[in-house]
């Protein structure tokens, strides 16, 4: 069996854990650099305002309504989550975080009762609300697919509901194909042509006909829906090339402020790659003004450019230095930047195999310092040791004007008790 | 080039000893909140004091806890409230900086 697990409002409800003063009040959540609204908890959702509403036509609504409004801490988030999956692994050890509020437990055991899982489901709820203070809610059944359906309608039920093979078809035909995981508003109007309006129809459907109209997915969904598991676990593996990019809170017009830019996003990506514990061998940056919808071609402009190290690294000043010198390569006067993107590719795990023509001292030395700067920042925090160029702000930084404490994460951010 | 006699310690090496390991239980449940007032000093919690509060343990009456109360996080015993639903969690240590004058 397949259990399905995610947050209720997750974005929404991770702001209100150490606020008290925000219980049973509307919530909203916006998009990097304060865009749009991503996420809203149910009393925001009661005002009218909808996910994808830009901040600027709200604005007014949130302060009439007494929206509490934040800009979206993923740092926050980040750790919600890690904590409610070490608690999952508890019950489960085959575990697929599939985004970053929703995870499948895998079980093994068959032998269970519908009662045994509808106990497995409430303990876990139970605890995640109060170990870590998030509602959850879950959804049981032998495939992905129906647990995820079993999930959305578990508000119903209390918060918990599990598959009951004699329930099952009543609960398909009251249920849209639309709202199938892996279905879509283009395969749903296909359907619909087709005189398929209700899941239980989809679940009936020949799986060649199903293939033929939906391709391969389509064929999976019909199978799940027929409770034979189909779709695999997806396994995260280590991700071969590696992004770091921003919109900036307002337009760049000069090479050194981009630098500035370049030298901090390429920062972030290096760190990444040494969480992953790889090393990279080509860089590449490409700066945009973001005017997709402008027709004057005087206002659009976008540039990139690549560069191969010299060896395989991990160092962050080799890569940043890379990165920086491609900028005159692709910069044009005159465009207002709007953002930039640092990448990292060709990326393998370190140290599998070095340059032999290299003295290996400098390696090493420069990999004893790289390790010495992730402590330093494990321990005081990301930037607490900055290349001097990056530290240069000049107010491009993404707009977080509403950001939270990073409550369980930072000292100078824990929560007080008066 | 190795050199000089090895250490009589070696093969007795230990793990440094590590806080969390010792106060931390649970780690998923674990928070940590500071003190911003003096008004527990009867409870010889002072302004300044670092709590680890423990979510995941049980609560008993005599249990002194977090809680919520009018948009706040505060400290009391279990006993003395109402809704259950209110408590953030067991306070299990309290850590206090000693500051010489």
């Amino acid at each position: 069996m397949i259990l399905h697990a995610d947050g209720n409002s997750f974005y929404a409800s991770c702001e209100q854990i150490f606020r008290p003063d925000l219980r049973g009040k509307p919530v909203a959540v916006l998009s990097n650099n304060d865009g749009v609204i991503i996420a809203l908890n149910k009393e925001a959702k009661a005002t009218g305002i909808r996910r994808g509403d830009p901040y600027f036509k709200v604005r007014d609504i949130c302060a009439g309504k007494k929206i509490a409004v934040f800009s979206s801490n993923y740092t926050l988030y980040a750790d919600i989550a890690r904590r409610i999956t070490s608690i999952y692994m508890e019950y489960a050890p085959d575990i697929e975080e599939y985004s970053i509020d929703e995870s499948f437990l895998f079980f093994d055991q068959c032998s269970f009762t519908k009662q045994d899982w509808y106990d497995i489901g409430r303990e876990l709820k139970q605890r995640i609300y109060k170990e870590v203070g998030m509602p959850i809610c879950v959804g049981v059944a032998p495939t992905k697919t129906l647990a995820k359906l079993y999930n959305k309608k578990a508000k119903e039920h209390g918060g918990v509901f599990v598959y009951d093979k004699d329930e099952i078809d009543p609960l398909l035909e009251k249920t849209d194909c639309g709202t199938i995981w892996g279905v879509g508003p283009a395969r749903a109007a296909r359907l619909r042509q087709r005189g398929i309006r209700n899941a239980l129809s989809l679940k009936h459907m020949s799986l060649y006909e199903a293939k033929k109209l939906m391709t391969i997915q389509g064929f999976a969904t019909v199978q799940e829906l027929n409770g034979i598991p189909c779709i695999d676990k997806i396994i995260r593996t280590k991700k071969d090339v590696i992004t770091s990019s921003r919109q900036f809170s307002k337009r760049i017009y000069d090479i050194p402020t981009l630098e500035c830019a370049i030298v901090q996003y390429a920062e972030l990506a290096v760190e990444r790659l040494r969480q992953q514990a790889c090393e990279c061998k080509a860089v590449s940056i490409y700066i945009s003004t973001c005017n997709y919808y402008s027709d004057n071609p005087d206002e659009q402009y976008s540039n990139g450019a690549f560069a191969t190290l010299p060896r395989m690294t991990s160092y962050t000043p080799d890569i940043v230095d890379a990165a920086r010198t491609l900028l005159p390569r692709v910069f044009r006067y005159g465009y207002g930047y709007k953002s930039i993107m640092v990448t990292l590719m060709d990326i393998t795990p370190a140290a599998c195999q070095g340059n032999l023509w290299i003295d290996p001292r400098e390696d090493i030395k420069k990999r004893d310092f790289m390790s010495s700067l992730d402590a330093i920042s494990q321990s005081y925090g990301r930037g607490a040791i900055t290349l001097a160029k990056g530290f240069e702000r000049q107010g491009w930084e993404m707009r977080r004007s509403f950001l939270s404490p990073c409550w369980t994460t930072r000292y100078q951010d824990i929560p007080k008790v008066h | 080039m190795i050199t000089g006699f090895p250490s009589p310690a070696q093969g007795y090496e230990d793990n440094k000893l590590d806080l969390n390991s010792l106060y931390i239980k649970h780690p998923a449940a674990t928070v940590f909140m500071t003190v911003d007032t003096n008004r527990y000093s009867s409870s010889c919690i002072f302004k300044g004091d670092l709590l680890i509060i423990d979510r995941a343990r049980r609560i008993n009456p005599n249990s002194l806890v977090v809680y919520e109360s009018q948009g706040q996080f505060v400290i009391g015993r279990a006993y003395g409230i109402k809704d259950e639903a209110l408590i953030t969690g067991a306070i299990t240590h309290v850590i206090h900086t000693v500051r010489e004058k």
